[in-house]
């Protein structure tokens, strides 16, 4: 099937300190791709150029086949659809319309969300499970509650990927195997994904691919099983790290 | 609210032409512009149409033009750089305009010398700070603090202006412009105002969605496929000619792109759809009522800019003491 993300060799440099290089992958329509590795490492910045936030300085990189230097802002808009860590809040927008704002990439210069741009973010809100929260301002939500209500906003977008910086990281233990639930979900509908984790038994369990990024600026990727192994964990994060076999899952130990 | 919103400037607008030396009625107003809209046939002395058209029509439009643009450009900027402290001011304009109508009434004191140089120092002190702002990807944060650059820079040009200008004739014009007034608006300040301030708020008004994307920082602008710098530089643009046209009709009136947009936010949340509206609606109505105490609280004329100054400072400190001041 074509690949709706490709990079190959892709490099990254701040200033004069390499953050990543040599990363090759390929996303196809209901993948999951999942990065892992220790903080620091790049992976926030990795998202940012797949989201055309941050430009690759090596390498290069393919929307739906289309260079991502060839395509405007828009059109990333339409085809890439962002959560970023849910950040300081700055003015009291509710819900809805935090969630309204995910059709700008759709709607013309001078237009406003209509009717059935309404209806799409009452949609996603009630697929979040969160449309009781539709009136409430968002600077008073709670971390995850925002982190919530950012990824309908991003399902507001209707992109064809999904990148997703660890949605999980502020969500309680219930509402973290939802988020993964609706992950999946979505990949089988055929949104290609990539997350964030620091959770590898969370990339046990959604990911097709997974990319390890390592301390010594390695990088591997390919299926779980391959390249989650205690030795590869154990000297990307530079600590001891056991895998068990729990209840058909895989669970990570330090 | 709505309702409010209507009715607040349009009471302040019918309400003003009764303030003055020169009596007149509600109905007699009335009567008089729609004769002038063809609509009655004039049944009163000559000199009660001079006082409602020639006198008091352009000053209250003046005044409409000038309150309701500068506080539209103040919640445009507010959105823009994401900061509930910036006005139309902070990029110098106020500053630039300054220097220009002092250098004007210094070497050609004629009005519309007077009026033209102030605009063109204004844009030419926004366009500077955009100038030092580029090395930092015009940055709001980066933006701001160009503003303060500026900004010193043409009041100290201001004050050489200041000190060479003869303390007897000149200088008391220069003050005078500087602490702002509607005093001499006529009627073709209005017609500049309505050819400035109309399109480009009209304009504004138009994408008045868009700026809600602004105001959520530019990563996350960007990220929803928005060109976050050129719809920035234009919403700024456009703000500042709005600003920079009412600083050279009226002078520097401050405080009104401050703190109307804090209190229109208050009746009507943030979101832009329905913020820039409230605003225009807000300052147009507030700045007439402030222009009628102007003209009546003494037997002359107070600066209006001192008025402004004298009522806004003290809602701003209410706002801060209630912290309803933020964003929230």
């Amino acid at each position: 099937m074509a690949l709706i993300l490709e990079l190959q060799d892709a490099g990254f440099t701040r200033g004069d300190r390499m953050v990543f290089r040599g990363v090759s992958f390929g996303v196809e329509p209901g993948q999951i791709l999942c990065v892992l590795g220790p903080n620091g490492i790049g992976k926030t910045t990795l998202l940012r150029c797949i989201a055309g936030l941050e430009r690759l300085n090596k390498g290069m990189m393919r929307l739906d086949g289309h260079l991502l230097e060839q395509m405007t802002r828009r059109k990333v808009g339409q085809f890439v659809g962002l959560v970023p860590q849910s950040d300081a809040p700055g003015f009291s927008y509710t819900v809805q319309q935090m969630v309204e704002m995910g059709r700008a990439a759709h709607l013309g210069w001078l237009s406003a969300p209509g009717r059935p741009d309404h209806a799409l973010a009452a949609a996603a809100l009630e697929r979040l499970g969160i449309a009781h929260l539709a009136d409430r301002a968002y600077p008073e939500l709670s971390g995850g509650e925002r982190q919530l209500v950012l990824i309908a906003r991003a399902l507001t977008q209707q992109p064809q990927l999904l990148v997703l910086d660890e949605p999980t990281a502020h969500l309680d233990f219930a509402h973290q195997a939802e988020v993964l639930d609706l992950v999946q979900d979505l990949s089988r509908q055929g949104l290609g994904v990539v997350l964030t984790t620091h959770d590898p038994g969370h990339a046990f369990r959604v990911a097709d691919t997974v990319l390890l990024m390592s301390r010594d600026l390695s990088v591997s990727s390919g299926n779980p099983a391959l390249v989650l192994t205690e030795a590869s964990l154990s000297a990307a994060y530079g600590r001891s790290i056991r895998l068990f076999m729990a209840e058909g899952q895989t669970v990570c130990m330090t | 609210m709505r309702l409010l919103l209507v009715l607040a400037p349009a009471t302040a607008f019918l309400l003003s032409f009764l303030v003055g030396r020169y009596p007149v009625e509600v109905g007699t107003v009335m009567r008089v512009l729609g004769a002038e809209l063809g609509i009655v046939t004039p049944d009163w002395p000559e000199v009660v149409r001079t006082v409602v058209v020639e006198v008091r029509l352009p000053r209250i439009l003046a005044g409409m033009l000038v309150g309701g643009g500068l506080a539209l450009s103040g919640a445009c900027y507010q959105g823009v750089f994401r900061n509930p402290l910036v006005s139309p001011f902070t990029l110098g304009v106020s500053a630039g305009a300054g220097f220009g109508a002092a250098l004007a009434i210094l070497l050609f004191p004629a009005p519309m010398v007077v009026v033209g140089s102030a605009f063109t120092f204004g844009l030419l002190a926004v366009g500077l700070c955009f100038l030092l702002a580029r090395g930092g990807g015009a940055a709001p944060l980066v933006l701001v603090l160009a503003g303060i650059v500026v900004g010193a820079f043409f009041t100290a040009l201001l004050s050489l202006t200041k000190f060479l200008a003869d303390p007897e004739a000149k200088l008391p014009l220069i003050e005078f412009w500087l602490l702002g007034s509607l005093a001499n608006a006529g009627r073709r300040d209005v017609l500049m105002l309505l050819v400035l301030v109309l399109p480009c708020g009209a304009l504004l008004l138009a994408m008045r969605w868009r700026l809600n994307l602004l105001a959520l920082g530019d990563d996350e602008a960007r990220a929803l496929g928005v060109d976050a710098a050129r719809l920035r530089l234009l919403v700024v643009g456009l703000a500042t000619l709005i600003a920079a046209g009412t600083v050279s009709v009226a002078g520097i009136v401050g405080w009104v792109g401050l703190v109307v947009p804090h209190a229109a936010r208050l009746l009507v949340g943030a979101d832009f759809r329905r913020l820039l509206p409230a605003s225009a609606a807000l300052g147009a109505g507030y700045l007439v009522a402030v222009d009628d105490l102007a003209r009546s609280l003494t037997a002359g004329e107070m600066p209006i800019g001192v008025l402004t100054a004298l009522i806004g400072a003290p809602i701003f400190a209410l706002l801060l003491q209630r912290r309803t001041l933020a964003w929230r």
